[in-house]
């Protein structure tokens, strides 16, 4: 860090790429080279996108064959995602259905191990050139600067999925020491620290035992699993993504929000404006609204226009389609397995069913009248979407889907609240834990509530008493070594969507 | 080309803010050697105790010297009745299974710990024995009770350097878990009851001896005549070879400024190990140095030992055969070395404190005998 200030300032790019590079080389040698493979496609296709405009009469001519250019990038990077992901699930089906019908030829399973990142750094590549593509800038000409863009540290391992227009800017400019920066990167980290071992690692504990053999609980203990398995996979990724914020951050540059306390949020599709941002947010401008507003979705509208007149189905036709197919792709996205296919259905399915059961909420407030502004109906919203993801969530974490719903089921049946203390501490973790755990969830939803209702915490810590802040912040780093879970048999670098 | 945002809203780093860097991550520090310190077992043998009693009494320069090794100087030294009987304040700076690969470290870190005392005496059973099978705890005792200095990174480093040409199973490699026992401890709250941990306070009752329990009968198995006298001379293997012309080395750097004596304190030593012990006898009075054999030539002959009542087992003393050593060890010494007297001293008021209560536990000890003895004779008839 000294060093990278230290610098003259137009080497700190390169220093940037040389220690990205580095960092990634710790994951392996041939990892680099899917790496270096998307890099180079992206960036000459996108040059290739950028010569075409530049010589071509017709701006109509230039994008026919830009087209072409872009399909091509699609397809080359997706599809070395989608064999390193998903080939192995598509050859595995495929081999069960030979042998329904009695074929004995055999798919061969690969072994393959994911490079780090792959489905971030792909999906932050393919949309550069979607961008290129759509004239929003130009293409990046020099190559080791575009590296740099694909391959930037602190987001390789799970995100956030950047786009040029920011994240490239940013990595072009002078960065000069900024104490503010430097100390809110170091209080983001520690916080994604916290979320990260104090809670998620913890969490994880009680989850894995429980989804491990869940024939061995009862109702409360599998419910107590679910519930902290939609706390961990939040602060767990949270966490990762706050570090990552935090360490760019020290370094001067920003990196987009990812997540705005998703828990909070009265409905699916607001949890999901609020959960994984990058990721819908790229899903919504590169495949949602290409599909919501191309000619077949537009024909569909008409036709729902015309054949169901006045009815709100009618109107929201266009829209469901694409809202599965996105829900589609950000299951598989997450990994290849019927899970997360299921679990991208199951989130549309809430979110379609909810456009159109719309008019009948709205008649149900005004016959019962309910403020939907209320503060209670909005805890209610928050209590109700949280047990909706939570079963979403219960989904992709069990085994199979069956799993997943005898899990639910023995959730809300098999309750036994006796010896209850003994219960809750017979799943991994001991009364000392989750008391620890209990705690530290209070101190995250106090800091939540905070978020929401006043902004940034980190702004309004700058104004308290000098002495005040540090004590916090080295109660905060006090909880972290003392209470997180690292050292022999831990590795913090285990973060459940470095496998997504 | 790169582009330029100095804004007039950056904040730059101005002597004081850099100050505030500078304090804040001392405050870190402070809080992690507080966390390091803390958040520690208590060892069984409570190496930690010794190590801060050393410190400690290096601090106050009390100590005329030290005993160093593992149980074949705890188990048969008294520091107590040294100082009751001859006035002398000499300390077991010992832990179990040391590793002997690390002795140098030890001796090091009492030298610079207590730079005035006048005797250092080195037991080195641990360095005959064909084999050593300390493991990881053996090494943990000593580094993570040792003060955080040059000296424990280098007996980290050393540790696992031998036990890495001992091909030695079973043990954590990650230098880092040595350096920074908090990796590994920072989580023992969740079942370590609060009264084990944190250690900083404690400190050897008895400066470093352990009493053991005079009860058992060992006379048929302790024969000093069995193997005769081996004059056979064997060198060691190469790595404990190495280990041990280190330690020579360090200390006849040292030698002028202390009485350095190795010792090979009294038990029934097996042929092939003495004629180890031997060899080093060799090499450590080649050195310019001292060596006192309990279990050959002149001392096994004087020394007055007591096979039916002394010995604990067949490697270890009992208490009152470790007084009897004591004592013997004491005159010894004091036919070179001119200590002080320092009983009746204020300044060792804690020695004398520390003397009473190893007296009075020693009485509940021989009391729990005589109980158990005629206990036996009852039940015999």
């Amino acid at each position: 860090m000294i060093l990278y200030y230290l610098m003259p300032k137009k080497f700190q790019w390169i220093f940037l790429l040389i220690v990205s590079y580095g960092f990634y080389l710790f994951s392996g040698v041939k990892p680099l080279i899917f790496i270096l493979s998307t890099t180079l496609t992206t960036y000459l296709g996108a040059r290739w996108m950028e010569h075409n405009k530049e010589i071509s009469a017709k701006k109509s001519e230039a994008k026919q064959k830009n087209k072409k250019v872009l399909l091509l990038l699609v397809l080359f990077n997706f599809g070395i995602l989608a064999m390193l992901k998903y080939y192995n699930f598509f050859a595995g089906q495929m081999n069960s259905h030979f042998s329904l019908f009695a074929y004995d030829t055999k798919l061969p399973l690969v072994n393959i191990i994911l490079p780090l990142g792959v489905s971030f750094y792909t999906f932050q590549a393919v949309g550069y050139c979607i961008d290129v593509y759509r004239n929003k800038y130009h293409a990046e000409e020099n190559l080791a600067r575009y590296a740099l863009f694909i391959s930037f540290f602190p987001q390789i391992v799970q995100g956030p999925i950047s786009r040029y227009d920011n994240l490239g800017k940013a990595l072009k400019e002078y960065h000069y020491f900024d104490y503010k920066e430097f100390t809110f990167g170091v209080q983001l980290m520690l916080w994604g620290f916290f979320k990260k071992l104090v809670i998620a690692d913890r969490a994880g504990t009680f989850v894995n035992t429980v989804f491990s053999d869940y024939g061995k609980f009862d109702g409360l203990q599998t419910f107590a699993a679910m519930a902290l398995y939609a706390i961990q996979i939040y602060t767990d990724f949270s966490g990762g993504i706050d570090i990552a914020r935090g360490a760019a951050q020290m370094m001067g540059i920003d990196l987009i929000e990812n997540f705005e306390r998703p828990y909070f949020a009265t409905s699916v599709s607001e949890h999901w404006r609020r959960w994984h941002m990058s990721l819908t947010n790229w899903m919504k401008d590169y495949v949602f609204f290409p599909l919501t507003l191309s000619k077949t979705a537009s024909k569909l509208g008409k036709w729902g226009r015309k054949h169901m007149k006045g009815s709100m189905i009618g109107k929201q036709l266009p829209t469901y389609i694409p809202t599965f197919t996105t829900f589609f792709l950000i299951g598989i996205w997450h990994g290849a397995s019927w899970g997360f296919i299921a679990y991208g259905l199951y989130n549309a399915t809430i979110i379609v069913l909810s456009m159109i059961l719309t008019p009948a909420y709205k008649a149900g407030y005004k016959f019962f009248h309910i403020n939907v502004n209320s503060f209670l109906w909005k805890l209610w919203g928050m209590v109700r979407t949280f047990l909706i993801m939570m079963v979403g969530r219960t989904i992709v974490r069990a085994a199979t889907v069956h799993q997943a719903f005898a899990m639910a089921g023995r959730a809300v049946h098999l309750f036994d609240f006796s010896n209850l203390t003994a219960r809750l501490t017979g799943c991994g973790l001991t009364g000392r834990g989750m008391l620890v755990l209990f705690c530290a969830m209070l101190i995250l939803l106090a800091v939540s509530i905070f978020q929401e209702n006043k902004g940034s915490l980190r702004e309004a810590m700058a104004q308290w008493a000098l002495p005040v802040r540090w004590l916090a912040l080295l109660a905060i780093l006090a909880i972290v070594l003392v209470f997180g879970l690292y050292g022999e048999g831990y590795s913090a670098a285990n973060f459940v969507y470095r496998n997504f | 080309m790169g582009k330029d945002i100095e804004t007039e809203e950056r904040q730059k780093l101005t002597p004081k803010r850099a100050l505030k860097i500078a304090v804040f991550l001392l405050l870190v520090v402070i809080l992690l050697s507080f966390l390091s310190t803390a958040l520690r077992l208590r060892d069984e043998n409570d190496a930690t105790g010794v190590f801060n009693t050393l410190y400690q009494q290096g601090e106050d320069n009390k100590l005329d010297g030290v005993f160093i090794g593992s149980s074949a100087t705890y188990r048969f030294f008294v520091p107590t009745e040294a100082y009751r009987k001859h006035g002398i304040t000499i300390m077991d700076f010992a832990t179990s299974a040391q590793p002997y690969f690390i002795t140098k470290n030890v001796v090091k870190e009492a030298v610079d710990a207590a730079p005035d005392m006048k005797v250092i005496l080195i037991d080195i059973r641990t360095i005959t024995k064909d084999k050593w099978n300390g493991g990881e705890a053996a090494i943990r005792r000593v580094t993570d009770s040792m003060k955080w200095n040059r000296n424990r990174f280098s007996a980290i480093n050393t540790s696992l350097d031998y036990m890495d040409e001992l091909d030695y199973q079973g043990y954590e490699t990650n230098k880092l878990y040595y350096y920074f026992p908090l990796l590994l401890y920072h989580n023992m709250w969740v079942e370590t009851p609060v009264s084990e941990m944190d250690p900083r306070k404690n400190y050897a009752p008895y400066f470093g001896y352990r009493l053991t329990y005079p009860g058992t009968n060992v006379s048929k198995i302790i024969n000093p005549y069995e193997y005769g006298e081996v004059t056979e001379k064997t060198e060691l293997d190469d790595i404990q070879n190495k280990a041990f012309l280190e330690l020579v080395d360090y200390c006849k750097s040292i030698k002028d400024k202390y009485k350095i004596v190795f010792v090979s304190s009294p038990f029934k030593i097996r042929p092939d190990a003495q004629a180890r012990f031997n060899y080093m006898t060799d090499v450590i009075e080649q050195a310019g140095m001292e060596v006192y054999d309990f279990n050959s030539g002149e001392i096994k002959a004087d020394f007055p030992n007591d096979y039916d009542h002394y010995y604990y087992e067949r490697l270890h003393m009992n208490t009152l055969g470790a007084e009897a050593y004591t004592d013997y060890l004491c005159k010894l010494l004091k036919k070179d070395v001119d200590f002080e007297d320092h009983r009746g001293d204020e300044k060792y008021s804690d020695w004398e404190e520390a003397s009473k209560n190893y007296l009075k536990e020693r009485k509940k000890l021989l009391a729990e005998r005589a109980k158990n003895g005629s206990k036996q004779a009852a039940d015999s008839e």
